[in-house]
């Protein structure tokens, strides 16, 4: 009889183990129900996502922060990944021409262009470097324009903004929640970019307007405030490039085009002879002697090119190597927005120190 | 003392007088300075609003261009709506180190392999297509035009048209896109020389993943109008082939493929040719296939570094008159590593057996190293020889290739 009991007991307590497992389960696959999938191309569009949408959505992304976004291989595995997305968030020009075999591959019509979950990260970005000759003759040619639209905090303001778009198309009981996480994630923006004072005088809005029109640091050198330069009031990240404002530099590739104008850095060449055109002997060679004439004490490059190569020729001409990731993730420390701007900056004000 | 008293009364009285006058001129004093206050403040705003206005002005000089308007209508210059479209070359010098082949047509020299013309577009919200035409100096070839409809089922889509097959994975590619010069001895010998691309019906599922990563399923069902394996020209029944796929990251620089094939078609001649009518009884070839690869590429040095091990093997069995068969296997395996970003080298080894009847102890293999070197990724060469021998040919055959391959236009390669 006691023995029964035992078993009674036994089979209740495991009877209960599998309730409260089931329930979990049930529980977690509910609230994961609940909440938007979204994919991304770049670890930074995930990272500006997952601001806007915080607990209310689950974020993944397809290029890892140190990887070129141009050469990935459309592997089935992202299929996958985006044949359960709510929402596919990417550049929507000619950076990831290997999306639409991926996004063929899911099989997930919701997420092709046109479509309610599928977000083209650069609209209303103002594209720099749109080719007037369209010829294969300049290499890598991007016909829309140069599509390295994350390499600017202004630009990330505008994705924020789409992506918030795509959120709320695709979840419209939570209008108000993306919109308010949107806003606070633009004033910190502001913020980080031009300084607390700065923004307070003068509002991160104007500012930024002043910025994309290029005429933000005329303007600050030029007005005062209360007995001061306004340029006096400016901090943030561009207020720490002032260092690096000017001043001239080389690249690897031209995927810095909007960081220069909004930093005012000044490429005068390219480590590659044109985009996507391996450098030959003789072009690294005419490269060195340029930097020399100009004495050019940088070279900045994205961590996801030959290493080697940018030590060679900082080593040649007494230059330093400025290597970075150029996404969200792209090496320790750089694990969100801020801190791969954070990054950017404190590195390059390194290399003139 | 009257005048003590006197004084009293009168410094009281100038008190009186005094005190309210002093707290007066405090108060007034107090007001003053907080009407400086509020002047000062409303200057600076007047001098804040005013720079405002400056930046706002500042900020839209750059935009405002004044022009007077010309109008133009777009209703015949819709070319941007026209298909992708992309052209490319193959081409490539010969040497042949063996007298037999100089022949009409397999000499020394320089060859034109073929010249693609390649479209793709949208053609709705629901449905894509792509053509493939081959331009050789024997002629025109239709190389593959289908559309996809998308999603005619949850993660399946519909190919219809003329395509490549997907038996294993080389012969799904053009050979312009090859990783060696030619398609795998195996696949030529037992596929027929241009492989599997017949006109039919696809349906590629998108499995849930219980195998791996990712599996897919993909069903086809198309004329038999390969000469080698089934009807030919007297195609009336459809083959069937049957594709599965797994695929696995197994870290995040490597992945692993698996995938095996089955098919089933016939090959008996039934229709009229020139009026006369034929009608043969039923007969059957199978075929089946497996293919795996192996794939390294650090993903922060994608452009420079990775490493390919591919291998896939084929089987058929074909039923022939008067109960003869002819049942033959064969097989490659090759390794690719790219040194940088402009250098690969790899290694292939081809067997199989002969596609003829009594073949048991007959093979041939064949031995490909190969060197490419990318002179960007539109351009690039490759020098490779082949080394041909075996038990089914009386003398070795040495083949030294130099090729050439080109891109114009947006052509981009969808393999992984």
């Amino acid at each position: 009889m006691e023995s029964n009991n035992k078993k009674i007991n036994l089979n209740r307590t495991r009877l209960a183990g599998v309730i409260l497992v089931l329930s979990l389960f049930f529980l977690r696959a509910g609230y994961a129900a609940d909440r938007l999938n979204v994919v991304t191309t770049l670890s930074t569009y995930a990272d500006i996502a997952k601001q806007i949408g915080k607990e209310r959505i689950e974020v993944q992304y397809i290029v890892p922060g140190d990887q070129d976004a141009h050469f990935v291989r459309p592997k089935p595995s992202y299929a996958v990944m985006l044949s359960k997305a709510d929402v596919f968030v990417t550049t929507g020009l000619d950076l990831e021409l290997w999306v639409p075999s991926v996004v063929d591959m899911s099989k997930n019509d919701h997420i092709r262009s046109g479509q309610e979950g599928y977000v083209a990260a650069y609209d209303g970005i103002e594209l720099l470097d749109k080719p007037t000759v369209l010829s294969r003759s300049e290499g890598g040619l991007h016909i829309y324009g140069n599509p390295h639209i994350t390499t600017s905090p202004l630009n990330w303001k505008i994705i924020a903004e789409n992506i918030a778009i795509g959120l709320i198309k695709n979840d419209p009981a939570n209008e108000d929640f993306y919109r308010q996480n949107l806003s606070i994630f633009q004033k910190e923006i502001d913020k980080r970019l031009f300084g607390e004072t700065l923004v307070k005088l003068m509002g991160g809005s104007l500012l930024t307007k002043l910025a994309l029109s290029g005429q933000l640091i005329d303007f600050l050198q030029n007005k005062s405030y209360a007995g001061k330069k306004l340029i006096d009031y400016l901090g943030g990240w561009l207020g720490e490039g002032l260092v690096f404002r000017n001043k001239k530099i080389v690249a690897y590739h031209k995927n810095w085009v909007y960081f220069k104008q909004l930093f005012g850095l000044d490429i005068i060449g390219y480590v590659e002879p044109k985009p996507g055109i391996p450098p030959s002997p003789k072009h690294v060679e005419d490269l060195i002697v340029k930097m020399k004439k100009n004495n050019i004490k940088v070279i900045l490059a994205a961590n996801y090119f030959d290493e080697n190569k940018v030590r060679n020729i900082c080593a040649k001409v007494n230059a330093v190597p400025v290597i970075v990731p150029i996404y969200v993730n792209g090496a320790p420390g750089t694990e969100n927005v801020f801190k791969l701007a954070d990054y950017w900056v404190s590195h390059l004000k390194a290399a003139w120190k | 003392m009257r005048i003590k008293f006197s004084f009293a009364i009168i410094y009281l009285l100038a008190l009186g007088f005094i005190l309210p006058a002093l707290a007066q001129d405090s108060t007034r004093i107090k007001e003053l300075e907080q009407r400086i206050k509020t002047l000062e403040e409303k200057i600076a705003q007047n001098e804040l609003e005013k720079l405002l206005q400056e930046a706002e002005n500042a900020a839209k000089e750059k935009k405002e261009e004044k022009k007077i308007k010309t109008f133009k209508g777009g209703q015949r210059s819709l070319q941007a709506i026209n298909p992708e479209m992309s052209v490319t070359g193959d081409m490539y010098g010969l040497y042949i180190g063996n007298e037999k082949h100089y022949t009409e047509s397999l000499r020394s020299g320089a060859h034109f392999r073929v010249l693609g013309l390649h479209l793709q577009s949208n053609l709705d919200p629901f449905s894509l297509a792509k053509v493939a035409l081959e331009f050789t100096p024997d002629g025109f070839e239709l190389g593959e035009a289908y559309m996809t409809l998308t999603r005619v089922l949850p993660s399946v889509s519909l190919t219809i048209g003329k395509f490549r097959q997907q038996f294993g994975v080389v012969n799904r590619w053009h050979a312009h896109g090859l990783d060696q010069f030619d398609y795998p001895l195996a696949l030529t010998t037992i596929l027929g020389e241009d492989g599997l691309n017949q006109a039919g019906l696809s349906f590629d599922w998108l499995m849930p993943a219980f195998l791996g990563d990712a599996n897919s399923f993909i069903v086809q069902f198309t004329n038999g109008q390969n000469e080698q394996l089934f009807g030919g020209e007297f195609f009336s029944f459809p083959a069937v082939l049957a594709h599965f796929k797994s695929y696995t990251d197994l870290t995040t620089n490597t992945y692993l493929e698996f995938g095996l094939t089955g098919m089933l078609g016939r090959n008996d001649k039934n229709g009229y040719i020139d009026g006369e009518l034929h009608t043969e009884p039923y007969r059957s070839t199978k075929l089946a296939g497996f293919d795996v690869t192996l794939f390294w590429q650090p993903v922060n040095k994608a452009l420079y570094r990775s490493f390919l091990w591919r291998s896939e093997l084929f089987y058929a069995d074909k039923s022939l008159p008067e109960n003869n068969r002819i049942t033959a296997y064969g097989g490659y395996s090759y390794m690719e590593y790219q040194f940088n970003e402009r250098w690969q080298a790899g290694f292939r080894f081809d067997y199989t057996q002969p596609f003829t009847i009594n073949n048991k102890d007959e093979y041939l293999y064949q031995l490909v190293p190969y060197i490419t070197w990318w002179q960007s990724h539109w351009v690039k060469f490759r020098l490779q020889y082949n080394y041909l021998a075996g038990k089914a040919m009386n003398m070795a055959e040495h083949f030294i290739r130099m090729q050439m391959v080109w891109a114009m236009g947006p052509h981009k390669h969808e393999r992984y």
